[in-house]
């Protein structure tokens, strides 16, 4: 039951905190506000038992990118009218689309039904979400992957300097 | 709408974190596509992500465990790596702003028009 009202209470926050990130007209609010839905969706990592998932997405999203954007926005000292909605006729096909879009993964979502042992929240997998298993799954079948993110790394680094610098 | 409703029930299922991933999808989907702020439509990007994410889990949560060919940390790898990408993506991004800021004196989208022919 508490981790019933857990879900509901992280998913009204999220859905909630969402809306006002991309509504606000303030960028730093909605950079606030985007750590509030972070936050939650790692709550939700915790409910389900990724507990090193939970935590890497605190310490990276909230923790550095979104540290990131607000440092951007504060050394570009946007005003605060920065990012007016656009206008009206793409917002409302905007919202038609995606409720369209969006009863389409209704549909696929409440036709997901797997043989669960117990109750999904309670029963979990032997060992899921722990460190011990994610790392075996990141050193053993996928440890050239792994290794090509740190070279994704590395450019990404090297492209964001090359952007940002003044005269090339 | 009730049948809806009853055929989700009150007990949390996977089914109830795919929708929550969807609505959170949407929401990022429609601040890209509704705002003109470069800032607002990275974080609406990094929305996305994040939901594609919370699907990942829930599915490799709820996978038959003991099944031959089944490995509950797969799912789990994925997401460590789209985190890692988004962290890269959030990088690159931030650079071209401040790319388009120092060119354009804004961040508005609609000047973003260098490469039209």
């Amino acid at each position: 039951v508490i981790s019933t009202l857990a879900f509901y209470v992280l998913a009204v926050v999220a859905v909630a905190s969402g809306l006002t990130v991309i509504r606000h007209r303030n960028p730093v609010v909605g950079a606030l506000f985007l750590v509030v839905t972070l936050g939650c969706v790692a709550g939700l990592f915790f409910l389900m038992g990724a507990q090193f998932l939970g935590v890497v997405q605190l310490l990276v999203y909230a923790g550095a990118i979104v540290v990131l954007i607000v440092f951007m926005i504060m050394l570009l000292n946007l005003p605060r009218e920065e990012g007016m909605p656009t206008g009206k006729i793409q917002g409302t096909l905007a919202v038609v689309l995606g409720l369209l879009f969006l009863s389409f993964l209704v549909r696929a979502a409440l036709a997901y039904r797997p043989e669960l042992p117990g109750p999904f929240l309670a029963v979990g997998p032997e060992g899921y979400g722990k460190v011990a298993q994610v790392s075996g799954g990141l050193f053993g079948p996928y440890f050239f992957a792994f290794e090509a993110i740190s070279l994704v790394l590395i450019v990404a680094m090297a492209g964001a300097i090359l952007f940002a610098k003044r005269d090339l | 709408m009730p049948a809806l409703l009853a055929s989700i029930g009150w007990e949390v299922e996977p089914t109830h974190f795919l929708i929550l991933s969807g609505v959170l999808f949407l929401l990022g989907v429609a601040g890209v596509l509704t705002r003109r702020g470069v800032i607002t439509m990275l974080m609406s990007i990094e929305l996305m992500l994040n939901a594609a994410n919370l699907a990942l889990v829930t599915f490799s949560r709820s996978l038959p465990a003991g099944m031959p060919g089944v490995d509950p940390a797969e799912g789990q790898v994925v997401v460590f790596f789209v985190i890692a990408l988004a962290a890269a993506e959030a990088a690159v991004g931030l650079g071209i702003v401040y790319a388009l800021f120092r060119l354009k004196g804004s961040t508005d989208a609609d000047l973003a028009n260098l490469m039209k022919w």
